[in-house]
């Protein structure tokens, strides 16, 4: 018997079909990044701008740091699906709760990223390699806070109910989102700070 | 089928029920289909008498005072960009994409209701917040976005563009519509690849849903690119940056302002099919149902509207041909745009096909999509000269450009929404619409609408450039100011009889005669439904056996159609 969605009265679709919807998401938010992508490529072949933001090798450090971090987070979240999938719970929260905490890391990382950027004179409107670094990391950001959002509430569901059809459910969807942003991260960062 | 009962505000405002979905969409579109015809009606004032005070009964007495009743040029940039940016994304999106394909795919394939409810009214609500961020626009001391409906650079650019905030909110705007309209396209997807009925495989859905699921795929697609490129404009506008702002305008090496042109194009052209491929649906439909005939190349239509999807993504430098682009780039564009006439007269000549020798039924939705197939027709073949470098050349930016896309959008969507409404309203709202409202209404329509728009083209064949202030400030252009004044009273007599069909769209949900189930005989699962239909639509999932438009067959004795969902005599 399929469950009930409290709001529609429909039941709700299967679990295939959730994931396929969440793929089409992705397919909509590639096209977008992609979109960038050849933006800068265009603009940087254009121009000849194409040096690290920042206009040195400073920030590199920091923003590697991040690509750990977010790298770990995806790593970690797949640990706790695997738990899931077993049904050690405990442990499966255990590893959902680091990767919650993970991907908070990162945005809080990047936040000082941008602080040390801004305070070293490195601003938006510096030049293209400026104006593409912000957007870049900005759109990814705000991305990766609905990735947050998400995966804080999966922790609170986690917490409140038995259904674990539900909670698989879910948490592949969130792994698709989470491993998504990680590559798309993967991307930016090559494209910032090592194809230059 | 739903059992449970629902509040006031979950049943009307914050419904998940496809079907109010749809008809939350169809209110919204037809207020912004009245308020972007108004602002044509004012621009047309002031083509037709140049820096003349627009009348009482047009200005309602209260726009335009401080100027003693004219409209400056500033205001007339203003009316053109909202215009084409309301009609397009606010009207004919909403009533056709939103309205339609909301209410008619899930019960068409025979689906309890979209995918992801809770998505889809998202969908709609996030529409409504764009809607208010973009008429927001008209509050601020500068007014609305006055860059036109494409909003190219540097017309946008904070740095030489035009001043105020009115187009950083048309940008944000845009970018909110375009998030409710990808929340849509993927619940739209989804819902045909994994909720179709028993028995409905691909090729027995009506033509209808395959239009607005091959729209959905083309809106998850390109859609993100549009976004991505008003997201940088609107960076280059609110935090300083160059992407599009070049030469003198920029503070260093600067961006390029062709690069929004090229991202706007290939996501606008595919947007043009977006718009018109749900009414090649309903208009492959309609055709057979009041032609009592199964819809001639039912399969070829569906992939010619497929091959057309595919062609229309690599077509965008056709809008590009004058930028100066290598001759060769441009002989390429050339030759993939008039590809696509080969699948576009496939399927016209397959609608004709319909036709012939069909059992004619003149209802109300049928004259509108006569009329679709009439104005279709036209915005095609003149379509080609646009399509072709050296014609181009010199029609570029002249109101040639203005007619053809009237004829092909305008014209063929607003009368295709027509015929969809009036096909669908006995459904919608248990009740017929008054039939002789709606002939008058679609002859007044259909016939002031083609003197408007084929004159367009006239004037642009003389030179008439488009967007325009004031054309009487050229000497070659004072002979047409008389074609002008025709042109524009001919608009207002098409404005003021869409009064009639509001009248009537609201006397009828009222007053009309109460609807049988099935007043058009038609063979789709949506008329096995008594209406009101209830959240949940089908009490029991339906089975398909036939195609959509199985009228006429052979084996039918007392009728001469068989619903989708019941075997047809004398057939396994």
């Amino acid at each position: 018997m399929e469950r009930q969605s409290k709001l529609s009265s429909i039941p709700r679709v299967d679990s295939f079909t959730s994931h396929l919807g969440l793929v089409v998401m992705l397919g909509g938010m590639a096209m977008f990044f992609i979109t960038l992508f050849v933006s800068q490529s265009i603009l940087e072949n254009r121009f000849g701008v194409s040096y690290m933001p920042g206009g040195g090798s400073t920030f590199l450090f920091h923003s590697s740091m991040n690509t750990v971090v977010l790298i770990v987070a995806s790593l970690l979240l797949e640990m706790g699906w695997k738990k899931l999938c077993k049904d050690d719970s405990n442990s499966a929260i255990l590893y959902q709760g680091s990767t919650l905490f993970a991907s908070v890391v990162f945005l809080v990382s990047q936040v000082g990223l941008w602080n040390r950027m801004i305070s070293a004179g490195f601003l938006p409107s510096t030049d293209l390699m400026g104006a593409f670094f912000y957007a870049f990391t900005g759109l990814h950001g705000l991305h990766i806070v609905g990735a947050v959002g998400t995966l804080g509430w999966l922790f609170w569901k986690m917490h409140t109910i038995e259904e674990s059809e539900l909670l698989i459910r879910w948490t592949v969807n969130a792994r698709m989102f989470v491993h998504f942003l990680t590559v798309v991260w993967l991307f930016i960062f090559v494209r910032l700070f090592v194809m230059v | 089928m739903s059992t449970n009962s629902e509040s006031f505000l979950t049943k009307y405002i914050f419904s998940t029920d496809h079907k109010v979905i749809g008809k939350q969409f169809i209110w919204l579109g037809i207020f912004f289909l009245f308020f972007g015809g108004y602002l044509s009606l004012l621009m047309r004032w002031q083509l037709a008498y140049p820096e003349q005070a627009v009348p009482w009964w047009l200005s309602w007495g209260i726009f335009f005072k401080d100027a003693g009743g004219i409209i400056d040029p500033d205001t007339y940039n203003q009316l053109f960009t909202m215009h084409g940016t309301i009609m397009i994304f606010w009207a004919v999106t909403p009533i056709l994409i939103g309205g339609f394909g909301n209410y008619v795919i899930p019960l068409q394939i025979g689906a309890p209701d979209m995918a992801f409810p809770r998505l889809n009214m998202i969908s709609f609500w996030t529409w409504i917040l764009s809607s208010v961020v973009l008429l927001a626009s008209y509050l601020l001391p500068q007014g609305p976005a006055a860059g036109g409906w494409t909003s190219y650079p540097p017309l946008s650019s904070p740095m030489g563009g035009i001043p105020g905030e009115g187009q950083t909110l048309w940008t944000l705007a845009l970018v909110l519509m375009g998030t409710g309209s990808i929340m849509g396209a993927i619940n739209y997807i989804i819902t045909v690849v994994r909720m179709r009925a028993p028995g409905m495989t691909y090729f027995r859905m009506p033509l209808t849903v395959w239009g607005l699921w091959l729209t959905s795929i083309m809106n998850a697609v390109f859609v993100p690119v549009i976004a991505a490129g008003l997201i940088l404009l609107l960076l280059d506008r609110v935090l300083g940056t160059e992407f599009f702002v070049a030469g003198g305008l920029a503070s260093g090496p600067g961006g390029d302002p062709l690069l929004y042109q090229h991202v706007f194009w290939i996501f606008g052209h595919p947007e043009v099919y977006i718009l018109i491929l749900p009414v090649w649906g309903i208009v492959s439909d309609l055709l057979a149902v009041f032609s009592r005939k199964p819809a001639f190349g039912y399969k070829v239509t569906a992939i010619c509207m497929s091959t057309i999807c595919v062609l229309s993504s690599v077509v965008w430098g056709h809008h590009m041909y004058t930028t100066g682009m290598s001759p060769l780039l441009g002989k390429a564009f050339m030759f993939l745009t008039l590809l696509i006439s080969i699948p576009s007269s496939i399927f016209f000549l397959n609608w004709l096909a319909t036709l012939w020798k069909g059992n004619l039924h003149f209802e109300p939705p049928m004259i509108y999509t006569m009329g679709v197939v009439w104005v279709f027709a036209i915005g095609g073949l003149t379509g080609l000269y646009n399509a072709t470098v050296t014609s181009d050349i010199y029609l570029h930016d002249t109101m040639f450009v203005v007619g053809h896309f009237h004829f092909t959008l305008a014209a063929t969507l607003v009368l295709g929404l027509f015929a969809a409404i009036h096909y669908w309203f006995p459904k919608m709202f248990g009740r017929e619409i008054n039939r002789t409202m709606a002939n008058i209404h679609f002859w007044v329509t259909f016939v002031s609408m083609n003197f408007v728009f084929f004159n367009m083209m006239v004037l642009g064949y003389a030179g008439h450039h488009r967007r325009l202030y004031n054309p009487m400030e050229f000497d070659f252009l004072k002979p047409l100011l008389g074609l002008n004044e025709w042109i524009t009273w001919f608009a207002i007599i098409n404005g003021v009889i869409q009064l009639l069909f509001i009248f009537n769209f609201v006397w009828s949900m009222f007053k009309g005669k109460v609807a049988e189930r099935n007043p058009w005989g038609a063979s789709t699962l949506e008329w096995t439904l008594d209406a009101p239909l209830p959240h949940g639509n089908f009490a029991q999932t339906p089975t398909v056996y036939s195609r959509p438009h199985e009228y006429s067959h052979p084996s039918l004795t007392d009728t001469d159609w068989v619903p989708q969902s019941e075997p047809i005599p004398g057939t396994a």
